[in-house]
This record gives structure tokens, C-alpha cells and sequence, in this order.
């Protein structure tokens, strides 16, 4: 009888396997082969809202400039909620390969938004949505990448055409500033020379 | 290469502990593994928490591999009976390796949104950029277990081990498989003890979520080894049902307490739970004393960095890190008077009624919160029916028939059975109590907490309703473990007396 039992919970268990696999999104069936460990990929392919709306500014950088310092000044919006500034501090970190995040003092926001017009130079970008806010990365075309496309489509791009962060290229410096309601992440040598020698400093 | 040298490091370091502790046989690869896996967390939150030193897992994995052999080379050299035969070991190895490069060539692998959260901690550690870029969040809802296991892949720029959680399913399943021959099982003829077996092992693989938790980049399957580990020796121990094992059994038991604290935000609960049948047990005061300093020693020294991380962001400590602060320095304090003798031993049957009392305490607890804020319970109870019965969990119908298993083990007396049994239904009312204290009510739908949460017990529980059919299935009169271990009644305490001598 006991051995009936358990047979039967077993029997239970095979039946509805296959079930359970058909009803599953991919990403949580038992026996999902995405065809690819790369966990960029991963993000990009089994939870594309979310996770690129939320660490997408993290991903791209990741892949235009690992190992990258990253500015931001402590008078601007991003680091008004200490939560929020914790949580985008980690994702750079972990996802955009940035060696050191340096937050400094002063109202330079708008000298630095004065300064440059990032519309050009952006090279990557994303809408941002329910998880996160909308953001965009301008870099120095005298740094690369050379080949460049719409900036929203970066990501997809550049995952499709196999780039892998490349940590032994030199570390580059950007600032983080809020820019009509868009998180930018900008190269400092865009900047005038003084301005970036003084986040530099 | 780096995610074959992780792997068989903590193989090779759990295999040392354990056979330097007394195991041997056919169980040790499969217990071996799980013990190096929990040393290595319990070496890796030591770095963690010790100012100055690096979270590199590179120090960690040394140190995994390093410390139980440098122990079984002295073991050795002294003339104890440690060896081992030479072409098994390297057959285990290479069975290891091989699993490695398989797993990494089929590339299989099951994820969700909070994987990625995990993952970020597990970047920061490796890059030793932990202790001061984590933030107060990560610290406290994403904990160093899972982070800690998949360390070693970004070493060389992946985020994760593709081998280690599937083999780490395989070693769970050999842990209850050991649990049942090693406990349940004696007494029983062969061809029973196969089939017992054989049972316990498919209820396990044939699970839908069993094989998607092998294969899931979280800290579920962790969880659940842990829990049947930390559950199963006490059990064992306190059955006297494997005198020969007693040793690696209390080894087992005391390196994956680490593990299980620090594997899940409640880990502090989980593991007071999960050792609170072995310290009212009949062990010797002294290893009751030792398993209650370890839960205080290392909950107090991860709910400090959590407290010191806290004070360093700015922020304000909140209740999650100063109640296990404060039940970590309980433990302490319990742990001294236990073993200098000022705490008396509490005597059967008192002791059973301890733990009567401490589930109706949870259980009078869910009762008032419910009272209080009732929709937060009765939302999670209708998601919670959903996912089991309706089909949103993704479970089918295997949880709720491995619950009326359960329900009908409950009904069956075996040896301590109390110690096995206790986690498991204590789980249901914690597990409600929580939806209280986290952010909201479970809801249906295969993401939910709770829904994923139930691997933390289904190898425990597959074990539970295994050690009630060999109760059945034993012939009348049959002793089912040594002298002393009865359902009920007074064991001899002094049995164990010369193990930690």
C-alpha cells in the first residue's frame, strides 16, 4: 500500500511534467535552454522590460567602457533618494564594470549641461518605463566605438554582434547628471577641459 | 577552468572534512560535496564580516580546500584510520569534473528578476567591493548564500557557476537517500530498503519544480539542502540510528549552520527553528552548547556587518537587523550557560511540550497579526491555494499530494520523529508570519515568495514521509535504532558523551 501510494504521487508528478513545461514561460520551465550563459543576454532575451529598463544604463556602459570612473554630483536629483542612489550604485558596479563612482560637492550640473550638447554623442539609450527612469550614454566619438546606430537599439546590437566588455582597454571617466528627465551618463572629455579637471580633482 | 577548480575545491574540501570526521563509503562523494558548499559560505561570510580582509573567492576556495586537507593529512600522518582507496577517489573526481564540463556544455539554466539582484552581490564580493558599495537593501533582502556560491564565475568576467546548483540537486537527493539508509531504513530487509529508496529519490526528480530549482539561479535549493542537512543530523544524531557516523553527522550539522543563516532574510528563524528539537534534545551538553554557539557567533557577527553597513550609509537600523542581533546574543548567552552546566536540561516529556509550545507560539502570533491587518493573510492564503491547486505556482498537483503524504506521516510514530517533524509544520505558520513582515501578502503566480519558498522543505519533507513508510513497513518488535532512541521517553544521555571528547 505504501508503495502504491508514493507510486501513484510519482505517476502524478510524470503525467503533468510536460504539462507544467508548456504552461511555464521559458525562463522558469524545468528544462530551459537559452543557448547562451551570458547573463547579459539572458536579461536581454528572458526579462527585456525589466531588467533593461532597470540596469540597462548599467549594461550598456558595461559594454562601451568596463572598469570606467563614474561622477555624479551630490546636489542632483540622482542622489536625493540615498536608496535609489545605493541601488544605482550597485548596479554600475556589477553590471557596468565601474571601478570607482566618486560623488562630489558643488552645483555643477548645469555648468556641465551648459557646457556640451550631449544629443549628439549619444550612443546608447534607453526609454526607461515602469522600473526605471529613461537614461542615455554620450561618449567621445574620438574614443569609440566607431560604428555607431540608433542609440536604443545599442544593447540588442551589440549582444547580437557578440561584444564582450573589453577590461583591458583604458579606464575612461563619465559623469551622471539628470538631463530633461533623462539619466546621462556622459564622457567628462566632452567637457571643457577645466570643468573636467575639476571633477577629476 | 575557474568554474572547475570552485567545484572541485569544495567537493575536495567537504569530502576531507568529512572523511577526516569518520565518514566513509558510497555516501561521502554525495555528502561530501554538500559540506564543502557550506564551508566554503561559512569561510566566505568570515571574510565578509572581518574588517580588512578581501572577499576574493580566490582566499575563499583556498581556504575551503586547504583547511580539512591540511587536517586530513595530519589525521593521517598520526596513524587514523582516514585514508581512502586511491582509484575511487579518482573515479569521484573525475565523476565531478565530468559533471562540470556536461552541465557546461548543455548550458542549462532558469532565472528570474530578483536572480539578477543576487548576481550583483555575488560581483561585488569578487570584486572586493562589497563591504563598501553594498547597499542597505542588497544587505538585507538578498544575503550572502547564493552571492557567495556563484563568486568564482566573475573571476573571469561570467556572473555565475553553470555547474554548481544541479549538482548540488544531485548531492541533496543523495543526502536524503543517506538520511533513509542511514536512519529510517535499518531493519528492514534489502529488497524494502531499495524500494524505500527508489521512492524517495523519484518523489525528488520527477517534481517539476525539484528539476527547475536544480538548474534556478537562487538561493531555493540551497536553502533546501541546508534545512534537510541541519534537520536530518539532529534526527540522526539523536536516534543513535548511525553510531558509526556520529562524528561527520555533527560535523555535517555544525558547517552548514553558517549556510543556512545566511542563505535567506530569515535565516535567523529558519535556523532556530531547524535546531530548536536538537538543543531540548538528549546530545551531550556540550554539543548542544557548540551547534547554539555557532548560530550566535555567526548570526551576531552578519547581523553586525548588516548594522555596521546600516551606520556607514547613513541610515537607520531597522527591526530585521536588531532581532536576530538580539536572538544571536540569546544564543551566546545560552550556548555559555549550557555548557558551564546553569542551564538544566529539560526532561521528556517536557521537552516535546517545548516544541508544542513554540509552534502554537507562531501559530497564536499569525492569529493576531490576523486579527489586526486580516487581508494581508487572507490574500496570501487564496494566492497560496492558487499556486498549489489552481496550477500558477507551476507545482501541478505535487505539492498539495506531497502534503496529504505528509498529513498521513503525521499519524505515524517513529523514533524522534518530533525533530523532523517540527521544522517541517512550523514552516507553514512562519512562512505566513513573514508575509506580515516583508512587504506585503503572498499573491498567486510562479514568482511568489512563498511559492518558491516551498522547495525550502520539500527534500525534507520527501524525507519526513519516507521515515514514516519504513515505520510501517518494519515487522512488529523490530528495534528500529539503538537503545535509548525511543518515540517517547527518556534516552540515555551519556551515549554520546566521548564524541566531542
Amino acid at each position: 500500500v505504501v508503495a502504491a501510494v508514493v507510486l501513484v504521487a510519482v505517476a502524478v508528478n510524470l503525467v503533468q511534467f510536460a504539462g507544467i513545461e508548456r504552461d511555464s514561460p521559458a525562463n522558469v520551465g524545468a528544462i530551459h535552454q537559452p543557448g547562451t550563459h551570458d547573463l547579459r543576454e539572458l536579461m536581454y532575451h528572458g526579462c527585456a522590460v525589466r531588467c533593461l529598463q532597470r540596469y540597462g544604463v548599467s549594461i550598456a556602459l558595461g559594454l562601451i567602457a568596463p572598469g570606467s570612473r563614474v561622477v555624479v554630483p551630490d546636489s542632483g536629483p540622482l542622489t536625493a533618494d540615498r536608496n535609489l542612489a545605493e541601488e544605482l550604485f550597485v548596479e554600475l558596479r556589477a553590471f557596468g564594470g565601474v571601478e570607482r563612482i566618486d560623488v562630489v560637492g558643488g552645483d555643477v550640473t548645469a555648468r556641465i549641461l551648459g557646457a556640451v550638447d550631449p544629443t549628439p554623442h549619444i550612443l546608447a539609450s534607453g526609454a526607461g518605463g515602469t522600473y526605471g527612469d529613461p537614461w542615455a550614454i554620450a561618449v567621445d566619438p574620438a574614443r569609440g566605438p566607431a560604428s555607431r546606430g540608433d542609440p536604443p537599439d545599442f544593447i540588442r546590437r551589440s549582444l547580437q554582434a557578440g561584444v564582450r566588455p573589453d577590461r583591458t582597454a583604458p579606464a575612461r571617466e563619465f559623469v551622471m547628471v539628470r538631463w530633461n528627465a533623462v539619466d546621462l551618463v556622459l564622457e567628462t572629455s566632452l567637457l571643457p577641459a577645466d570643468l573636467a579637471a575639476e571633477l577629476r580633482s | 577552468m575557474i568554474e572547475l577548480i570552485s567545484v572541485l575545491a569544495m567537493f575536495l574540501g567537504g569530502c576531507a572534512l568529512l572523511r577526516t570526521a569518520g565518514l566513509r563509503g558510497w555516501v561521502l562523494p554525495g555528502l561530501g560535496l554538500v559540506a564543502g558548499v557550506a564551508l566554503y559560505i561559512a569561510i566566505g561570510v568570515v571574510q565578509v564580516v572581518t574588517p580588512v580582509v578581501p572577499t576574493s573567492p580566490i582566499l575563499t576556495l583556498a581556504l575551503t580546500a586547504a583547511l580539512p586537507g591540511a587536517w586530513w593529512l595530519w589525521s593521517l600522518r598520526r596513524g587514523r584510520a582516514v585514508g581512502v582507496s586511491a582509484p575511487l577517489a579518482g573515479l569521484s573526481v573525475a565523476a565531478v569534473a565530468g559533471a562540470v564540463v556536461l552541465f557546461r556544455a548543455v548550458s542549462l539554466v532558469t532565472y528570474h528578476s530578483d536572480t539578477f539582484t543576487y548576481l550583483m552581490a555575488s560581483r561585488l564580493l569578487a570584486d572586493d567591493a562589497y563591504k563598501t558599495g553594498i547597499s542597505t537593501y542588497l544587505v538585507t533582502n538578498r544575503v550572502l548564500g547564493m552571492p557567495l556560491l556563484h563568486a568564482p564565475a566573475n573571476l573571469v568576467g561570467d556572473y555565475y557557476l553553470q555547474s554548481i546548483s544541479p549538482l548540488l540537486a544531485l548531492a541533496t537527493v543523495v543526502t536524503v537517500v543517506w538520511f533513509i539508509h542511514a536512519g529510517a531504513a535499518r531493519g528492514l530487509d534489502r529488497a524494502t530498503r531499495v524500494v524505500l529508496i527508489a521512492a524517495a529519490v523519484l518523489l525528488l526528480v520527477s517534481n517539476n519544480r525539484f528539476v527547475f530549482n536544480a538548474f534556478y539561479l537562487n538561493g531555493h535549493l540551497l536553502q533546501g539542502a541546508l534545512v534537510l542537512v541541519v534537520v536530518g543530523c539532529g534526527w540522526l544524531l539523536a536516534t543513535r540510528a548511525a553510531r558509526d557516523s556520529t562524528a561527520p553527522m555533527m560535523a555535517l550539522q555544525i558547517v552548514a549552520i553558517p549556510g543556512l543563516l545566511v542563505t535567506r532574510p530569515e535565516g535567523p528563524l529558519v535556523t532556530a527553528l531547524a535546531l530548536l528539537p536538537t538543543w531540548i534534545s538528549d546530545l551531550p551538553d556540550r554539543y548542544r552548547a557548540l551547534t547554539m554557539a555557532v548560530a550566535g557567533g555567526y548570526g551576531g557577527a552578519w547581523f553586525g556587518f548588516q548594522a555596521w553597513v546600516y551606520a556607514d550609509r547613513g541610515a537607520d537600523l531597522p527591526v530585521s537587523v536588531l532581532g536576530p542581533l538580539a536572538l544571536s546574543v540569546g544564543l551566546l548567552v545560552g550556548a555559555g550557560l549550557i555548557a558551564t552546566g546553569r542551564l538544566p536540561r529539560i526532561a521528556p516529556p517536557v521537552d516535546r511540550w517545548a516544541l508544542w509550545l513554540a509552534e502554537i507560539g507562531l501559530w497564536l502570533a499569525l492569529f493576531a497579526l490576523a486579527v489586526r491587518e486580516p487581508g494581508n493573510l487572507k490574500q496570501s492564503v487564496v494566492g497560496t491555494e492558487r499556486n498549489i491547486l489552481g496550477g500558477d505556482g507551476l507545482w501541478g498537483l505535487s505539492l498539495f499530494i506531497l502534503g496529504l503524504l505528509v498529513l498521513a506521516a503525521l499519524a505515524v510514530r517513529s523514533p524522534r520523529r518530533e525533530m523532523l517533524r517540527f521544522p517541517l509544520t512550523t514552516f507553514v505558520p512562519l512562512s505566513f508570519l513573514l508575509a506580515y513582515l516583508r512587504e506585503g501578502a503572498y499573491h498567486a503566480g510562479y514568482g511568489d515568495s512563498l511559492n518558491r519558498m516551498w522547495m525550502h522543505v520539500l527534500p525534507l519533507a520527501v524525507l519526513f514521509v519516507m521515515v514514516a513508510a519504513a515505520s510501517v513497513l518494519k515487522p512488529k518488535g523490530e528495534p528500529t535504532t539503538s537503545p535509548g532512541a525511543t518515540d517517547r521517553g527518556p534516552v540515555d544521555a551519556t551515549v554520546h558523551r566521548g564524541d566531542l571528547a
